[in-house]
C-alpha cells in the first residue's frame, strides 16, 4: 500500500492551506481516487501528474474558502504584523546604525554593516515566523515557527552584545535583546491560544 | 406602502416578482458552478461526495473541475442549508480518512428550480437560443 500512496509533498501542501473542516474529505476522495482508478489505469508517473495537477488546482479554491470565512482579516494582520515588524526594525537599525558610525567603536572582525545584515535577517525571519504561525493552522507550522524563533532570536541578542558591547548605551542593548525574544514570545503565544481555542474554521 | 406607490410601476411589478418568488434576494442566487453542482448531486439520487460528484459533471459535461473547486462549492451551499452533510467512517483506501457525504435538502431542490425557472425566462423570446427551430 506503502508504494502506491499519493505524492507526501504536494498532498502535505493541500492539506496546509484546506480549511480544517474539509481536510480529510478533500484529502480521502483524492487519495482513494489516486489508488483506486488513476495509478492502476496511467500508471506512477501520469498519476503522479494528476495528483500534482488536483493539488495545484485545489489551492486556489482552498484559499478562496479562508477569505470567504472572514479570514481575510486574519491573514491582512499577520502580513500587516510582519511588515510593521521588519519596517520597524529596519527603520531603527538604519537609525541605530548612524548613531553608531558617529559614536561608537566597533570590535574587531565586524562590521557594522554585516551586524546589522545578519541582525535585519533575524528580525525578518522572527517577523515571517509569527506571520506565518498566525494564519496557518497546522502543527508543521507550529515546528518551523518554534525552529526559526529558536534559531534565530539568539543569534539577535548575541549580535547586539558582540557589537560593542561596553560601549553602547545600555537602553540601546536592553531594547534590541529584547525584541527578538518578544516577537518570538508574541508568536508562540498566538500558536498556544489558537490551539486552545480549538479548530475555528471547523463546522462541526 | 406610499413609498410603493411612489414607485412606477414596472420596477413594483418587478419587486413584487423578486419578493414572490425570493429569488433575488442577497447571496440567495445561484452561481453557476453551484447550479452544475446541484444538478450533479440530483443525478446521484441527491446523495454523494465530492469526487462522486465531480465524476459525474466530467461524464456528462466532459469538463474537468478540481476536487477543491467541488468541495468549495459544496460547502458554500452547506453554508446557504441548500444541503446538509453527514461523515461516513475512515478506510484504508483513503489513507484513514473519512468521507463526508452530501445529500439535498427541500430548499436546494427549490433553489435550482427556481434557477432554471429564471434562465427559462430569459431565454424565452431569443429564438437563436431557445431550442424551437
Amino acid at each position: 500500500v506503502r508504494s502506491v500512496a499519493p505524492p507526501r509533498g504536494p498532498e502535505w501542501l493541500l492539506e496546509t492551506f484546506l480549511p480544517e473542516s474539509l481536510r480529510d474529505a478533500v484529502l480521502g476522495d483524492l487519495h482513494e481516487e489516486f489508488v483506486l482508478h488513476v495509478r492502476p489505469s496511467r500508471g506512477p508517473w501520469r498519476a503522479w501528474c494528476w495528483y500534482v495537477g488536483q493539488v495545484l488546482d485545489s489551492l486556489v479554491p482552498a484559499l478562496a474558502l479562508w477569505v470567504g470565512r472572514g479570514y481575510a482579516w486574519r491573514i491582512l494582520r499577520a502580513v500587516g504584523f510582519g511588515l510593521g515588524v521588519g519596517a520597524g526594525s529596519v527603520a531603527a537599525l538604519q537609525w541605530v546604525g548612524d548613531f553608531s558610525r558617529r559614536n561608537v567603536p566597533l570590535r574587531a572582525g565586524l562590521t557594522p554593516d554585516t551586524a546589522y545584515l545578519l541582525l535585519t535577517l533575524a528580525l525578518g525571519g522572527l517577523a515571517v515566523a509569527v506571520a506565518v504561525g498566525s494564519v496557518v493552522e497546522r502543527r508543521a507550522a507550529a515546528a518551523i515557527q518554534v525552529l526559526l524563533s529558536a534559531l534565530l532570536a539568539p543569534l539577535a541578542v548575541t549580535l547586539v552584545l558582540d557589537v560593542s558591547p561596553a560601549t553602547f548605551p545600555l537602553w540601546y542593548r536592553l531594547a534590541w535583546m529584547l525584541v527578538a525574544p518578544a516577537a518570538a514570545t508574541l508568536g508562540g503565544g498566538i500558536s498556544v491560544a489558537r490551539r486552545r481555542a480549538g479548530p475555528s474554521l471547523s463546522d462541526e | 406602502l406610499r413609498r410603493i406607490a411612489k414607485i412606477d410601476i414596472d420596477t413594483r411589478r418587478d419587486l413584487f416578482y423578486k419578493i414572490e418568488h425570493n429569488v433575488m434576494a442577497r447571496g440567495d442566487e445561484l452561481g453557476t458552478l453551484e447550479q452544475v453542482v446541484l444538478l450533479a448531486l440530483l443525478h446521484l439520487e441527491g446523495e454523494g461526495h465530492g469526487m462522486k460528484v465531480r465524476r459525474e459533471i466530467a461524464e456528462r459535461t466532459g469538463k474537468n473541475v478540481s476536487i477543491g473547486a467541488v468541495y468549495a462549492t459544496l460547502d458554500r451551499l452547506e453554508e446557504k442549508k441548500l444541503l446538509a452533510s453527514r461523515w461516513a467512517p475512515p478506510t484504508a483506501e483513503r489513507g484513514g480518512r473519512s468521507r463526508r457525504v452530501y445529500h439535498i435538502e427541500p430548499a436546494g431542490r427549490r433553489a435550482i428550480e427556481r434557477s432554471q425557472q429564471l434562465l427559462q425566462k430569459l431565454l424565452e423570446g431569443l429564438p437563436a437560443l431557445s431550442r424551437r427551430p
